[in-house]
């Protein structure tokens, strides 16, 4: 029995060792150190496999075997430069992740700012663009009152003047040939485009900017006639009609009024005075106003008038010019079964009585 | 006796456990060496591949000469720095995400003051043109 306790007394003191192992005792430090707090976290298997590669080491150690102990702590060092690598890289995915959640984030921001910015270009350049067509059209429209007030004037221009006509006629043939291509990719045939085709050739070939505004003028009605004819074969008017009819009428110069009604188109200078009929110089208004009815083709036109006269007879003398404003219209082309003539209707009058004639377009409402 | 016995295999038990932990085959480890060689971003882990290549030649030698232990224990620590060489290799590649991400973020941050500021000046040419 006194053999068997001392035996094992003997076998405890070689298993413990002679002291604290020498090979372990540094990683054994980092590993309690705070550099190893994030390793225990993110790298546990690998920190496992330290310590037991530092327990065999102490184990060799306390064995007397020096070389292996040194082994098994290389190893351990190993492991424990890994779980170190290990943790920072879980780190930095870590730190990526949420710099990623903020690009996507930023990204967007952005996204939506450059759509805004979008948005507002494009209203800008439709308001320049509808600008210099109103500009443009207002150009063409003087020169033809001028010619219809003056058949006879000075047949020579300036080069200045010749400059301004030349553009104005470049700018009214671009918007005809935009018509004809709508109304192409509507389905129009070769046909109905003809007019439309003839006064453009027309206006290029002439070298007298007059007439070659004219023909351009007279190609840009034409292609909205036939562009209405085109629309015409659809069930109604889409739902950009109301905004398309409004953007072509404020570019060939006129007001334009959003009513509960349908879209009211305001045309000044078709009267003089106190007169009941059309004025002589109002031909190629009225031309313009008729190309918009059959530019849009949809539902009925009412033919409104008013004037500065207020009461009965002035009801009587609104009513002739709107039936003298239907007249004209009909002879410039517009379809009579969709104009109706009528004084403006009383709630819409307003405080003080203007001299006014409006074309209300009542299938385009928005 | 019976207190001789448990005390052997208290001591021993550990040391047999420690003995028999698998440790993988050289092939094994020259396979996993070479995929690691050709992972991207593996030159920051050259000092542990070069580590893991010398102690693979150590522990293929000490098979050779009979040395079982010995080459037990080499094996072991060529496993270790190749488990160096990966995660080195792996957090580098991190490091370069990590890198490359911080230069998208300072550049979706620049292209979003740019689109603030674009529109700020579209906004105000908006109000301008309304006015006047």
């Amino acid at each position: 029995m006194i053999r068997a306790s001392w035996l094992f007394t003997v076998l405890l003191v070689a298993g413990c060792g002679p002291g604290t192992p020498r090979a372990s005792a540094t990683l054994r430090t980092r590993l309690a150190s705070s550099e190893a707090t994030p390793a225990r976290d993110r790298a546990p298997d690998l920190i496992a496999r330290v310590e037991h590669a530092l327990d065999d080491a102490d184990r060799a150690e306390r064995a007397g075997d020096d070389l292996a102990a040194a082994d098994h702590a290389t190893a351990g060092r190993l492991l424990l430069e890994a779980a170190l690598a290990e943790a920072a890289r879980v780190e930095d995915e870590t730190e990526r992740t949420h710099i990623e959640q903020e690009i996507a984030t930023v990204l967007a921001r952005a996204r939506r700012d450059e759509q805004a910015r979008e948005g507002i270009s494009q209203v800008l350049s439709r308001g320049a663009a509808i600008a210099a067509a109103r500009a443009e059209a207002q150009r063409a429209l003087t020169q033809a009152e001028e010619d219809e007030a003056r058949p006879r004037r000075r047949t020579r221009v300036s080069l200045a003047e010749a400059a301004d006509l030349r553009r104005a006629a470049a700018a009214l043939r671009a918007r005809a040939r935009l018509s004809m291509a709508a109304a192409r990719a509507l389905g129009a045939e070769t046909e109905a485009l003809a007019a439309a085709a003839t006064a453009l050739s027309e206006s290029e070939a002439s070298h007298d900017p007059r007439a070659s505004l004219r023909a351009a003028d007279t190609a840009h009605h034409e292609s909205m006639r036939a562009l209405g004819q085109i629309r015409a074969s659809a069930d109604g008017p889409g739902p950009d009609a109301s905004a398309e009819l409004a953007e072509a009428a404020r570019g060939e110069g006129f007001e334009v009024l959003a009513l509960a009604e349908g879209t009211a188109v305001e045309a000044d200078g078709v009267f003089n005075g106190a007169s009941s009929s059309v004025a002589r110089s109002a031909g190629h208004r009225i031309e313009r106003l008729a190309s918009l009815i059959a530019a849009h083709p949809h539902g009925p036109v009412q033919v409104q008038a008013q004037v500065a006269q207020q009461g009965r007879a002035g009801d009587q003398i609104a009513q002739r010019r709107a039936q003298a404003l239907q007249r004209a219209l009909v002879a410039a082309g517009a379809s009579d079964e969709r104009l109706s003539a009528q004084p403006l209707p009383v709630a819409l009058r307003g405080d003080t009585p203007l001299a006014r004639v409006r074309l209300v377009f009542v299938a385009y409402a928005r | 006796m019976k207190l001789v016995i448990a005390s052997l295999l208290l001591l021993l038990t550990p040391a047999l456990t420690a003995a028999q932990a698998p440790v993988p085959s050289a092939d094994a480890l020259r396979e996993r060496l070479s995929r690691v060689e050709n992972q991207r971003g593996h030159e920051v882990a050259e000092d542990a591949l070069a580590h893991a290549r010398r102690a693979l030649g150590g522990a293929i030698r000490a098979a050779a000469a009979g040395q079982t232990v010995e080459s037990r224990r080499a094996l072991a620590i060529a496993e270790s720095a190749i488990v160096l060489a990966d995660r080195l290799t792996a957090r580098e590649r991190a490091r370069r995400a990590l890198a490359e991400a911080r230069e998208r973020k300072r550049a979706a941050h620049r292209r979003a003051a740019a689109a603030r500021e674009a529109l700020e000046r579209s906004v105000e040419r908006r109000d301008a043109e309304a006015d006047g």
